[in-house]
């Protein structure tokens, strides 16, 4: 059931396409303003820069984060959700503030792109002891 | 003259530390080693300019993650989203590396972030670090230099900035250029004192203005965040200095009958009186009856107590006639009781100065002055520069106040007050004194002192009677004799005087 929640939530999404955009997307929404360069935010996500790239763009595109530059500077601000709170949000934290949360979003994401059928019955192991938020 | 334009922290009991606040554009350092509460002293400041002033303000994060400041101050009651939406708050996460070139831009858009909500209030979480040569080789400043680029940066925006120092030693142990540089530099520290800790502020330097210099202890209490108590030493409005001088007329009757007659009618208002005496002589029922007097009269009437817990003060009461919970009901007593383990002398000093300027009772009684001794210390000055502060205080507000202090030897006494060496400063002195006489222990009541009063100095031989209290009693209780017949009756080993026991032999016979 849990299973078919992150599914669900994905769907409603519909961003994210990549482990990446998720840890992105967690990141912004524990820091909603961040004032910092893309190698900084890679380095403290773990990500090389140009798939970090590529999520700052997904983001970016969704109108789920603002980002303002100066030509002399290295670092951008960026704002996440600044207009509007996106419904599915707490949602979407609640779940994956534990890591089995976090693993199950990131394995549905990895089956999506390898284009595999979401397994919506038995849930995993690591994700039986959802709840949700 | 010019009124001063500064800066209200809005943190409790600080600004008046400050003399009302600082100076509006100071760069603030504020210092302490891990622990010591700068965030959230750096997050009390912003948050009460944007919710009390309509000064909005922008914190600066390293490493803190912003929800879980956001859940922090959720904890003191703080609502920060709701100051965010209102745009009155920017919570910005940024690494020094940026931070310290952002102010080093001409354009910086930390700056402009600033200048687009307004920000009058900038707090910074740890530039520790800031100033740590990071940049290439080439540019490297000086770490004062570098730090002097900063603060430059800060106030081309005039804004009022908090920056928060780690520090991981002493200060006073270490260089610390940014404290040259600053304006303002607050120093938090926890102080550990056996095993317990406390914490104190101090306003090390501030250009601009006066303040109180000294160690001021604070706390950080839930859903209200910092509370700092003016350290006791302190100097106090000028009306208390100048309050020595008392009514001379008026008497406040202490309500334990045959007493008054013995100290001219009662305690003048202001006065400072001690009851001393071993456990158990009855200071706590001679307390009760002060009180009850004050009820008789409708006198706002005030009992701290450390050694009792409020049950337990109206339970003896009760059992000596006296039912203090009507009182206490129709706001005319109060009984206050505050632990005395790890009291912390400015809190406690604050409490009771709060209670005195608000309930504004005619008669206070402290039961005891033993065991502030025993908490504050005798040997240093700590007990001393309280009980200054306490008589100065009931002083000010004409309150006659009386003091009840366990004096540990159980017969005779080789000092009025004990260990504590502070008589000068009392008005008034009562000792009640065991008496062993034949088999039987009795109870002695000496004026010592009376300070601006006629004084007998005789010892009177009182008791507590059965549900009513301490009585004075100008003759014996059959079978013994009159304490008159007696010699040294303060002395370890008093003697029946010869000539009067010849006398009592006489008598007898003439029976």
């Amino acid at each position: 059931m849990e299973n078919e929640q992150v599914h669900r939530l994905l769907d409603r999404i519909a961003v994210l396409r990549d482990p990446c955009d998720l840890d992105l997307l967690l990141f912004f929404a524990r820091h909603p303003r961040a004032l910092l360069s893309s190698d900084q935010i890679a380095a403290l996500l773990g990500y090389p820069v140009e798939r970090l790239g590529d999520s700052l763009d997904v983001l970016v595109t969704a109108d789920l984060l603002f980002l303002t530059e100066k030509p002399n500077c290295v670092a951008r601000l960026y704002v996440f959700a600044d207009r509007v709170v996106p419904d599915w949000l707490p949602s979407l934290v609640g779940l994956a503030s534990t890591r089995a949360g976090r693993l199950a979003f990131r394995n549905a994401l990895e089956d999506r792109r390898k284009g595999k059928p979401p397994s919506r019955g038995s849930p995993p192991d690591q994700i039986r002891h959802l709840k949700p938020a | 003259m010019p009124t001063r334009d500064v800066v209200k922290t809005g943190i409790f009991g600080l600004d008046a530390i400050l003399s009302d606040g600082i100076p509006r554009g100071n760069v603030i350092l504020l210092e302490g080693a891990v622990g010591t509460g700068k965030t959230t002293f750096g997050v009390e400041f912003v948050y009460h300019g944007a919710s009390k002033f309509d000064e909005p303000g922008i914190i600066v994060l390293f490493e803190v993650s912003p929800d879980k400041l956001i859940r922090d101050a959720a904890g003191f009651g703080w609502d920060l989203p709701a100051l965010e939406r209102d745009g009155r708050l920017k919570i910005i996460f940024t690494t020094r590396q940026v931070f310290v070139q952002e102010l080093q831009q001409a354009d910086s858009l930390l700056l402009e972030e600033a200048a687009k909500m307004g920000a009058r209030r900038l707090f910074v979480d740890g530039v520790a670090g800031l100033v740590d040569g990071s940049a290439p080789s080439g540019l490297r400043r000086e770490p004062r230099e570098e730090f002097h680029v900063l603060v430059e940066g800060l106030q081309r925006e005039n804004l009022t900035a908090l920056l928060a120092l780690e520090l991981t030693a002493e200060p006073s142990k270490v260089a610390v250029p940014e404290e040259a540089i600053a304006d303002t530099v607050i120093r938090l520290r926890k102080e550990e004192l056996k095993r317990a800790s406390t914490r104190s502020l101090e306003i090390v330097k501030s250009r601009g203005h006066d303040f109180q210099m000294g160690r001021h202890s604070f706390r950080m209490i839930s859903d209200r965040g910092i509370e700092v108590y003016r350290r006791v030493q302190a100097p106090r409005k000028a009306s208390r200095e100048r309050a020595a001088a008392f009514d001379p007329t008026t008497r406040v009757k202490t309500g334990v009958p045959g007493l008054d007659p013995i100290v001219n009618g009662g305690y003048f208002l202001g006065s400072t009186t001690v009851i001393a005496g071993i456990s158990g002589v009855g200071k706590s029922v001679m307390a009760c009856q002060y009180l009850a007097e004050g009820i008789r009269l409708g006198e706002r009437s005030l009992m701290l107590t450390l050694d009792e817990q409020v049950p337990q003060v109206l339970r003896n009461a009760m059992s000596i006639g006296i039912d203090l919970q009507p009182a206490i009901d129709s706001g005319l007593v109060q009984v206050v009781y505050d632990p005395p383990q790890e009291i912390e002398v400015d809190e406690h000093f604050h409490k009771i100065e709060q209670i005195i300027e608000v309930f504004k009772p005619k008669r206070v009684v402290f039961d005891s002055l033993s065991t502030y001794a025993s908490s504050f210390g005798t040997d240093g000055r700590m007990f001393r520069d309280f009980f200054h502060a306490l008589v100065a205080l009931m002083k000010e507000h004409q309150v006659a106040a009386v003091y009840n202090n366990e004096n540990p030897e159980m017969l005779g006494m080789s000092s009025m007050m004990g260990p504590i060496r502070m008589s000068s400063l009392v008005d008034n002195i009562i000792l009640m004194n065991w008496i062993e006489l034949g088999n039987m222990f009795r109870l002695g009541l000496t004026v010592a002192k009376m300070r601006a009063n006629p004084c007998d100095h005789m010892t009177h031989e009182c008791e507590v009677v059965n549900g009513q209290g301490m009585h004075v009693l100008n003759r014996t209780i059959p079978p013994q004799l009159p304490f008159a017949r007696y010699g040294s009756l303060l002395s370890r080993a008093p003697e029946r005087s010869v000539r009067m026991g010849a006398l009592d032999e006489n008598a007898d016979q003439g029976r």
